[in-house]
């Protein structure tokens, strides 16, 4: 069961001379509940396809279907709720909010649609992920490990059909970064989550199910797995 | 969501201190300024309505007049009334000296009505207790006090009256010519006699009821107190009929609304909300755009744009919040504080001005509704700019460039100055609205020196007083009363106190008609209209021309216009426009009974002479009769044109106007005018003093009016200039106010725009000074910026002045007489020094503050 | 959390309902009012208070109608897309992304059948995984097996010489040997593949589990003269099952051992950090390349040039799997000549 699909997408910016040729052509099918990880170099368009694929960015050609639904045909109000309820997103920088505590930054995408928080839910995310002791300080108050737990926690909160992570451990040290990788992937296993993380790290990308490796905007065939 | 928004509202208010404190401060400087601008003009309004109150010595709503016992109940019994008062009008006492005294039954409503509730004692029980003002006590030898016997006397129905009464209360007059004494009704019931009902017979007023009253609602009063005079079976037109019923709305009360007022006060409303919007409009812009990121991220993980207005919103109304009440409290007092300043401005032409605003309701919420909606007008455009920007971009978002530079040749090496002001252009329209409040300020403050610079004293002053000083009697300087009767001339014993003076120079007393030399009267053959309209309030028989100026005439008819005894000093200062201009010649020739100066009003806007009242040519022949038979024929040999001086005395004209009314001033020489008259009166007495002696004199007049003779007063050329100048001063005032208010938002302006500048080019800053630009020139760079700005905006608002200026203000203050349009630009050229002294600061300090941290810090914090 | 869910709970059950008893005591408190106040003079004012009041109630009718026309509208809605759920259909009237009650409920009814559906493919590829597993098993029992049989048959029909008959047995033996092993790992692997065997998580000293894998090496270790270091603290403790992650590094070990050159050194560190204690097992071995570094975890992925070497392709396999299964997980990285170095993450904790 394919949760997204892409089907010869392409993601120019600029016009002209000038134009970039971000995705050139991607076809893709990423199953539901496995971890798939996009790998290659910087400017090989990995985080235009996560975009693409989080309603961010309209192809410019192509179409993204995202749990059944082609985004293209969603308005602007519409792909913010498909954000909301159906995306879980993961920063490199974490983006948090600065005023809000750990529980209400997690618990904040629910806010927004106006919904009660499931409680088991929570505190299962929240123990998994390490954070019971830190849900009422402020995000500054935690290490960066912590802070992406957090980010990861709000990502999932919402149960999406999909969490995009944009190298989740871009800003840590090689040991930070398996540590958070690895709750990544165990939670997004735990909860049957499907998941897509940008990364440039071989090491990481060994704990995906499926690598997809980008280049020039174009996904590198690879051995048949 | 409503939670979390309210939590989120709560934790980046308190984060973002600095821009709040902005944002709040722009908030409330607007609600200072509308509270303020209402407080003065509610101020104004009230205090004017009050004046005209007092002078009309009512503040009913209206008034019913000779109604029957029946028909007073009848009112009182009516729906929309509130409350009506009961006054019987009995007569004038005429036991008085000076003050005139009428002397009525009242009820205690009326009494409060017409200002004279007893504020010692109180009101009249017995049947011979009264009420009266402490200047009509003392006019009938009685101290102001309670139990105080005073003697009356007066005339009812033909009969006169003797009684002594006792005083059961007093008041404070507000009128020193004229007050009220009243009985209770008790007065009424002993007194029977005087309180016959005869009006439809003899139209005697003794016996009718009057009532002031207070309506439920003014809405369509004329037409319901029409109707019910009509009800009643009176008859409120004609004034000639058995049952005429005078019932009149009191225009005091209401006044009919100018719409150039309304006009003038929508331009100065939009004016001003035109300065808020730009900076709260900047405050909010700039606050949005530091949080953009922010806004980029909620909208990222889902937040709808109606929920990014929301928070916005929400963040607005808490801010306004806080500024509103701030601002409201701050405008009302500084309103309370500026209005008797200019109140005492107005009050050159009008006297006795009680200048105090209460906290009503309606000036803050009219100040808080203007700034409601100015905050909410300028705040949709930031709002709608970030809940419209795309999520991903808005979370890219560094404030770029528009491509300018990299297409800019920027010459070799490190131009500073150049690459600074290449970075004006990286927000277009923050940085026209900053240059458009700052040259905004510039215009306005120009505008208002200019105004300031050209209000000619001199002119104002010429028209009021041509001599150093000036004696009269009180009532010619009183606005409401004039030269009228021959008891207001002057005596010969404060002539001669005068002239005992030392420096005394070109003394000269002037005569002048009065209302009762009825009998000497000019005819030049001017045609009236046949009907002679009486005037119920005039003291003389007036007549219209076809144009509706009107003549008091005399016995036979003919106009007695105002006619003034001179002295050849006094002739020679009359400012002479045709026919013989040589004042002695002139002098010589009048006083051989060869002719006569006729003096014409002015135009004061360009003191031309004024058309309208130019009723006849030099040559013409004036016949002059006395009891009706000719005396005299006097060919016009002059044409004057008369200002302040030549009719009365300063600004007041009533004299004139209940005398001669518009017609003809003519001025004889004091052998001939003493010759036509019987009585001839003093009315003036004007003269020069000697330059040392100035000083003396104005101590010795003030202290005569004060405590040698009352119903004496002066006028002196230093009083004249010095009531101008305070007129300059109110301009001064109250444009430097607004133009100060436009100058802190044009600051506070240029002030936010570095700090954000500073702020969302921190990495760019770091990097250049990672590449080895020094503090010191990151410093002169920003404040390159920041003078860009400044002189941008100086020297545009220096041009817009010069223009505005020459067209607008010209215009402006050539419509009004006592205005010399004077160029200047030195105003703009103050507040431009003082704005670039600003614009140095503020990058100084900005940067001081907000770039902190070091160079590898800063690099990563932009990351 | 408690204060928050509180707050949002007490709004989402009393926010509807306060403003409607609050308007209606305004309406009464407005009709009581005009009802008993016979004092104030012009009627009129007394009728527009009644006014008030008549549309005040008025208003409060029309909301509550409209609520509940909303209520029921909802219901509908929900049982109409449940009904199509049930019948396999896609609901018809179905608004996925829209700021709305109905699209809210709407979208989580699908998500819950989505995932109803989703343990029905589970159960369904579960199925396949153990035909997979068959056939696999099949494919690699098959030739001990038509040894041992080919071996069978010639002791049976041709007589043979002691001395050979010796040496075909030895090879039927060793046959027979590598049939149990494959027999065992099979064992494991469709146990840990069909998720039958229990995990016993005890918060244990790692150390002890280490020394017990590294012992079951030594012997062929020592037998290639390598050398096993092992640098672990007696107190690191790690929540895992003994017996299996034993198991597990075993294999990691044993896989070592064997595709290093004889005198090579094999490296055990351990390293506890905030979240997994990390276990880092190093050899001097031929190393692999990278593009391999996902293919060596999978079932019987054996590498071309190691195809001399003896074993069936399963230790990592199994290594990986139960690893998995303990929360924890296992990456490579290698220099092909250098050697390579597995390293094991375990949780520290387990929820």
């Amino acid at each position: 069961m394919d949760i997204v699909t892409i089907h010869n997408v392409k993601k120019y910016f600029g016009k002209g001379p000038r134009q970039v040729r971000a995705i050139d052509g991607v076809s893709l099918s990423i199953e539901k509940s496995r971890f798939t990880a996009i790998v290659g170099a910087s400017g090989s368009g990995k985080t235009t396809l996560l975009n693409l694929i989080g309603g961010l960015y309209e192809p410019t050609e192509g179409t993204v279907i995202v749990d059944g639904i082609d985004l293209s045909v969603l308005t602007e109000e519409q792909l913010t709720i498909f954000r909301r309820r159906k995306v879980g997103f993961v920063f490199q920088d974490y983006n948090l909010v600065p005023e809000l505590t750990i529980r209400e930054n997690i618990l904040f995408p629910l806010a927004l649609d106006d919904s009660c928080p499931d409680q088991m839910f929570f505190a299962q995310i929240v123990e998994a992920l390490g954070l019971k002791e830190q849900l009422d300080r402020f995000p500054y108050m935690l290490s960066g490990g912590g802070q992406q737990c957090t980010a990861i926690a709000r990502a999932l909160i919402t149960k999406p059909s999909v969490v995009l992570a944009d190298e989740p451990t871009g800003s840590f040290d090689a040991r930070t970064s398996q540590n958070v990788a690895g709750l990544l992937k165990m939670t997004a296993e735990t909860f049957h989550q499907t998941l897509i993380m940008i990364t440039h790290n071989q090491e990481l990308a060994q704990l995906a199910d499926r690598v997809v490796r980008l280049q020039d905007g174009r996904v590198v065939p690879s051995a048949a797995p | 969501m409503e939670e979390m928004l309210k939590t989120l509202t709560r934790r980046s208010f308190a984060a973002g201190r600095m821009r709040n404190l902005t944002a709040a401060l722009a908030i409330a400087l607007t609600a200072v300024l509308f509270t303020s601008v209402t407080t003065i003009s509610i101020g104004t309004q009230q205090s004017m309505t009050l004046t005209m109150q007092m002078q009309k010595g009512s503040k009913s709503d209206g008034d019913f007049r000779n109604m029957t016992e029946d028909q007073f109940q009848m009112l009182k019994e009516a729906d929309f009334i509130e409350s009506a008062g009961l006054r019987m009008s009995v007569d004038f006492l005429s036991n008085t000296k000076r003050h005139n005294i009428e002397f009525d039954v009242l009820d205690e409503v009326q009494a409060e009505l017409t200002f004279c509730s007893p504020t010692h004692g109180k009101a009249p029980s017995a049947a011979d207790e009264i009420v009266a003002s402490d200047l009509a006590l003392r006019d009938l030898g009685a101290e102001p006090e309670v139990g105080a016997e005073v003697t009356i006397e007066f005339t009812a129905h033909g009969r006169e009256y003797r009684l002594p009464m006792t005083v059961s209360g007093w008041y404070e007059a507000t009128n020193d010519q004229v007050s009220m004494m009243w009985a209770g009704t008790a007065f009424r019931d002993a007194y029977p006699d005087i309180f016959r009902f005869t009006y439809d017979r003899d139209k005697d007023m003794a016996g009718t009821y009057m009532s002031d009253f207070i309506a439920v609602n003014t809405i369509g009063l004329q037409g319901r107190i029409d109707e019910l005079a009509v009800r009643m079976g009176g008859n409120p037109d004609d004034m000639n009929a058995e049952n005429y019923l005078p019932a009149t709305v009191n225009t005091a009360s209401h006044q009919p609304l100018d719409p150039e007022i309304f006009i003038m006060a929508a331009v100065i409303a939009v004016l001003f909300i035109f300065c808020c919007y730009l900076l709260i409009y900047n405050v909010f812009d700039i606050a949005v755009m530091q949080e953009i990121r922010r806004f980029g991220l909620y909208r990222t993980i889902g937040m709808s744009r109606r929920q990014v207005k929301r928070l916005i919103n929400r963040q607005a109304l808490w801010l306004s919040c806080i500024g509103i009440p701030v601002g409201l409290l701050t405008g009302f007092f500084i309103g309370k504080a500026v209005l008797p300043l200019i109140m005492n401005t107005l009050s050159t032409e009008y006297k006795n001005i009680a200048a105090d605003v209460s906290p009503s309701p309606a000036i803050f919420l009219c100040a808080a509704l203007l700034t409601s909606m100015t905050v909410f007008l300028s705040t949709r455009k930031p709002v709608r700019v970030a809940a419209n920007i795309p999520p991903i971009e808005a979370f890219r978002y560094v404030e770029s460039g528009t491509g300018k530079r990299t297409s800019r040749k920027s010459g070799l090496g490190a131009d500073i100055p150049r690459l600074a002001l290449s970075n004006l252009g990286r927000n277009k329209r923050r940085s026209i609205f900053i240059i458009v409040s700052l040259m905004l300020c510039v215009v306005l403050q120009n505008s208002v020196g200019t105004a300031a610079g050209s209000l000619d004293i001199e002119k104002q002053a010429a028209y009021m007083i041509r001599t150093d000083f000036a004696v009269v009697d009180a009532a010619a300087m009183n606005g409401t009363k004039g030269f009228v009767f021959r008891e207001d001339g002057l005596s010969e014993q404060t002539i001669k106190a005068v002239n005992a003076q030392p420096g005394v120079t070109d003394a000269s007393p002037v005569y002048k008609n009065t209302a009762e030399d009825t009998n000497v009267t000019y005819d030049w053959g001017h045609r009236f209209v046949e009907e002679e309209a009486a005037d119920e309030d005039s003291v003389i028989a007036v007549r219209f021309d076809e144009n509706y100026a009107n003549f008091g005439v005399g016995d036979d008819g003919n106009p007695v216009c105002n006619v003034y005894g001179m002295e050849e000093s006094a002739v020679a200062r009359l400012d002479l426009r045709e026919g013989e201009t040589d004042a002695h010649i002139l002098y010589e020739e009048m006083e051989e009974g060869k002719g006569v100066v006729v003096g014409v009003n002015v135009n004061r806007a360009d003191m031309s002479i004024d058309k309208d009242f130019d009723f006849i040519d030099v040559g013409e022949t004036i016949t002059v009769r006395k009891n009706g038979e000719p005396v005299m024929e006097l060919p016009v040999l002059a044409k004057a044109a008369v200002n302040g001086d030549d009719q009365e005395i300063g600004f007041t004209c009533n004299g004139p106007m209940e005398v001669g009314g518009d017609g003809l001033f003519l001025y004889l020489p004091t052998g001939i005018y003493k010759e036509l008259y019987d009585e001839p009166v003093i009315y003036k007495y004007a003269f020069n003093v000697e330059e040392n002696q100035q000083e003396n004199m104005t101590a010795f007049l003030n202290q005569y009016i004060e405590n040698e003779d009352t119903s004496v007063n002066y006028l002196s050329a230093r009083s004249a200039r010095e009531s101008a100048e305070g007129e300059r001063a109110m301009i001064n005032f109250v444009g430097g106010l607004v133009g100060v208010i436009f100058g802190i938002a044009g600051i506070l302006n240029l002030i936010n725009m570095m700090i954000t500048t500073i702020l969302t080019r921190r990495h760019e800053f770091a990097a250049m000074q990672s590449i080895g630009m020094t503090a010191r020139q990151l410093t002169k760079m920003m404040i390159y910026e920041s003078v860009y700005y400044a002189a941008g905006a100086c020297l545009s608002g220096i041009a817009a002045a010069a223009l505005l200026d020459l067209t607008l203000i010209r215009n402006l203050l050539g419509s009004m007489w006592h205005f010399t349009f004077r160029f200047t630009l030195v105003p703009a050229f103050a507040v431009s020094v003082i704005l670039m002294i600003v614009s140095v600061i503020v990058p100084v300090l900005a940067l001081r503050f907000f770039n902190k941290g070091s160079i590898v810090e800063q690099l990563r914090v932009a990351e | 959390m408690k204060k928050l869910t509180n707050c949002s709970e007490r709004n989402c059950r009393y926010s509807r309902r306060c403003p409607d008893i609050l308007l209606f005591v305004i309406a009464l408190l407005l009709i009581l009012l005009c009802v008993l106040w016979d004092y104030i003079p012009p009627s009129c004012i007394r009728i527009v208070i009644l006014a008030c009041g008549g549309a005040v109630l008025g208003l409060v009718f029309l909301w509550r109608q409209q609520q509940r026309r909303q209520q029921s509208d909802l219901a509908n809605t929900v049982c109409e897309t449940i009904d199509a759920l049930m019948d396999d259909r896609e609901p018809e009237n179905y608004h996925p992304y829209e700021d709305s009650q109905v699209s809210k409920v709407q979208g989580k009814l699908l998500q819950y059948y989505d995932r109803m559906q989703e343990g029905r493919r589970q159960s369904e590829q579960d199925k396949q995984t153990i035909q997979e597993l068959v056939s696999d098993i099949s494919h690699q029992v098959k030739t001990p097996v038509a040894n041992i049989q080919m071996f069978t048959n010639i002791l049976q029909q041709h007589q043979l010489s002691e001395e050979k008959r010796a040496e075909f047995l030895a090879t039927m033996a060793a046959q027979i040997n590598k049939l149990d092993f494959l027999m065992q790992s099979l064992i494991k692997m469709s146990r840990l593949e069909t998720g039958t065997f229990t995990l016993h998580m005890e918060s244990q000293s790692l150390y002890h589990t280490i020394a017990q894998a590294v012992n079951s090496v030594w012997g062929k270790a020592d037998l290639k003269n390598i050398q096993i270091d092992v640098e672990c603290d007696s107190d690191t403790i790690v929540r895992h099952d003994i017996k299996w992650t034993a198991e597990a590094l075993e294999n990691i070990l044993d896989n070592a051992v064997k595709y290093t050159p004889e005198g090579g050194s094999i490296r055990v560190t351990v390293r506890p950090w905030q979240f997994y204690t990390r276990i880092d097992i190093a050899d001097t071995g031929i190393g692999i390349a990278a593009e391999h570094y996902n293919d060596i975890f999978k079932r019987f992925y054996r590498a071309q040039e190691v195809s001399a070497e003896e074993g069936v392709g399963l230790g990592l396999y199994l290594a990986r799997g139960i690893l998995t299964r303990q929360k924890g997980y296992i990456t490579v990285s290698s220099e092909p000549g250098a050697g390579t170095t597995f390293s094991v993450f375990m949780l520290n904790y387990s929820s």
